[in-house]
């Protein structure tokens, strides 16, 4: 197989998209201090932590990310990409400033989530899945989100939300889209934007 | 039910109690006396207590950690301890409480599982949605790691260990300990083929003990309290307390520690108050999603433990109630859980992959009203197709919602034959 360009669209991962900019130097800092924290001949463990990297630089899983991680693991490209299309929290396609992840499991269904994405959808004329003409905003259905007591349940890049009135959640996310910033999320912190909490997801800040 | 019901609190009693998620709080409240004791101990003497004690996994399947622990060869290979909070269970929300309110809790009791199997290095697998709660952690890390209750010779004991914090990426598979040690590895989370075990082939294919949150949590208690104060709750069988989560149509929703053995009624009328707005009960989840078959009213006297569970025909799983009232759908319930799976089978056996697909496609045809006489057939023969013929459980569970509704609520699915649009219980 030729390099880069026979692969570049496997497993959906797109090629590469205008406006994409190259990986910063800050990149390599940060890969490095992630794949540091495995055992010797056991870096292929920093994977997804790397993937959230890149994330954290073009708001999705780019193709030039896929090659920087391939390069930088051993790994081919379609190992790289074989990884990142099994995980949700991947994305393939640029997201939104906030990524609203709405529950339909039974206990949030029973309290209103399908009207929260009926009206969401309705309002930013997008479908589950998708992000806003604007870019502010992604909209998806999320399994299970794990805080069943305070349904419905949905997040805004992975802080929670609980016990929202349909209009409460629709206004709420009519704010980000006009640039507000988020109120407290139900443990009390104010979400990131969808590429800061994409850092945080990678660990690099952490002290292991 | 008795008019005074208490919850027993053991692995929630810091849940009210102001700055227990620091470590100051922590160190206040007796907090990592248990590690040092334990260090004092040789490590066989805390597997045997924890044997003795009869500490069973609480992740579902119920397996005495004392003993999946004493599985670890002596062979001075490096070993790893690994801690399951890929929490994803519908319907389950306690590990995440656990660490959001009592990180340090768990870190001890890691820390003192780990020094029982002389490992050095453990790892914590954290759900990647659960940004709270991995902060918290992260930050519970880094206190332990800066008053040296992590890192090199603790406490001058010479005891080496290290801890790492590892985010999934969404994909419930992860919550299956070998799926977990995949995506440790940075592959994608599909389950292994067993034997070998984890215990002799886990992580980087070294021994390595998997126990999830609420097990690990009630490790520092079992050494400070002893073996026989632990056996002195629960059930001869399922000794301690559990945390069960329950939620749906219920007064108040919330995680109720209790001891095994404790009635469904007491949790679902009692704890969590009873049913909203005065309905009937019409089904419950004795333990999540992967706890069908659903039970009814007439299962609300069975006793919340894994044989009792069993004996009555359904599964404890993770402990999870979710309570449906008269109003409820059942089809629908049973769509919501097929599409989970549908959603969340790894791909790689057939009957799963192929089967959850072609349930939830049916189940949504039903849903909608556009059921057939010759569907509910359909549905049992997919459903009977996929258990014991994939690699894991997520296979196994996944068809029983449909078998369970199919059977005990055929009701409801008839009413969505020939009603020509729209769920016809729920609108």
């Amino acid at each position: 197989m030729s390099a880069g360009r026979a692969d570049s669209s496997m497993m959906g991962i797109p090629i590469i998209r205008p406006g994409v900019v190259p990986l910063s130097p800050q990149f390599d800092v940060d890969a490095a201090k992630v794949i540091a924290r495995y055992p010797d001949g056991q870096q292929r463990s920093a994977l997804l932590p790397l993937l959230y990297l890149v994330q954290a630089e073009h708001g999705f899983v780019s193709s030039q990310g896929i090659s920087a991680i391939a390069s930088m693991l051993g790994l081919t490209r379609a190992e790289v990409a074989g990884v990142a299309s099994f995980y949700t929290m991947f994305k393939r396609s640029p997201q939104g400033t906030w990524l609203i992840s709405v529950c339909t499991q039974p206990a949030c269904s029973f309290a209103g989530a399908r009207q929260i994405i009926a009206q969401l959808e309705s309002v930013f004329s997008i479908v589950c899945g998708e992000t806003s003409a604007d870019g502010s905003i992604s909209i998806e259905e999320v399994e299970c989100l794990c805080a069943c007591d305070g349904a419905p349940v949905f997040s805004v890049n992975y802080e929670n939300y609980e016990r929202m009135s349909v209009d409460g959640a629709v206004s709420l996310v009519e704010s980000l889209r006009d640039g507000a910033t988020p109120p407290p999320s139900a443990r009390g912190d104010i979400p990131s934007d969808f590429k800061t909490a994409s850092r945080r997801l990678s660990g690099v800040e952490a002290p292991r | 039910m008795s008019a005074t019901l208490q919850e027993t609190k053991i692995l929630t009693a810091r849940w009210e109690m102001p700055g227990a998620d620091r470590l100051e709080g922590y160190l206040a409240s007796g907090g990592y006396e248990a590690f040092k004791a334990a260090l004092a101990m040789a490590p066989d003497d805390i597997i045997e207590t924890v044997k003795a004690a009869n500490l069973r996994g609480r992740g579902g399947a119920g397996f005495p950690a004392g003993l999946k622990w004493s599985f670890i060869p002596k062979d001075r290979r490096p070993s790893y301890l690994v801690c399951n909070f890929d929490e994803g269970e519908p319907g389950t929300f306690k590990d995440r409480e656990l660490v959001e309110r009592d990180p340090h809790q768990l870190i001890e009791g890691m820390a003192i599982a780990a020094y029982a199997i002389g490992s050095h290095e453990m790892y914590i697998f954290c759900r990647g949605e659960f940004g709270y709660a991995a902060r918290v952690l992260e930050r519970a890390i880094g206190e332990a790691m800066e008053r040296g209750i992590l890192g090199k010779d603790i406490f001058g004991t010479g005891f080496d260990l290290d801890c790492i914090l590892i985010r999934g990426a969404g994909a419930y598979i992860c919550g299956e300990e070998t799926a977990l040690l995949e995506a440790i590895e940075g592959r994608r989370g599909q389950p292994r083929l067993r034997p070998p075990f984890p215990a002799t082939h886990g992580l980087f294919n070294l021994p390595t003990v998997v126990n999830n949150v609420e097990t690990f949590a009630y490790v520092p208690h079992i050494i400070t309290k002893g073996a026989d104060w632990f056996r002195s709750l629960g059930t001869e069988k399922a000794p301690g307390t559990k945390i069960f989560s329950v939620s749906g149509d219920v007064v108040r929703p919330g995680n109720y520690e209790v001891p095994f053995g404790t009635p469904a009624r007491d949790l679902i009328e009692g704890f969590a108050g009873g049913m909203k707005d005065g309905k009937a009960l019409k089904a419950f989840t004795p333990g999540g999603a992967s706890s069908t078959p659903f039970f009814g009213p007439e299962e609300l006297d069975v006793s919340m433990d894994w044989e009792s569970v069993q004996a009555a025909g359904s599964l404890l799983g993770t402990g999870a109630i979710i309570v449906f009232n008269e109003d409820r759908c059942m089809v629908r319930a049973a769509h919501r859980f097929t599409a989970f799976y549908a959603h969340e089978s790894c791909g790689k056996c057939t009957p799963c992959r192929e089967g959850t697909y072609w349930l939830e496609q049916t189940l949504r045809r039903v849903e909608d009203g556009r059921a057939r006489e010759e569907d509910l057939k359909t549905l049992l023969d997919v459903a009977n197709s996929i258990p014991g013929r994939s690699f894991c459980a997520l296979g196994d569970f996944s068809a029983a919602p449909v078998q369970s509704v199919a059977q005990r609520w055929q009701a409801d699915f008839r009413k969505h034959i020939g009603s020509g649009g729209g769920c016809p219980i729920e609108s």
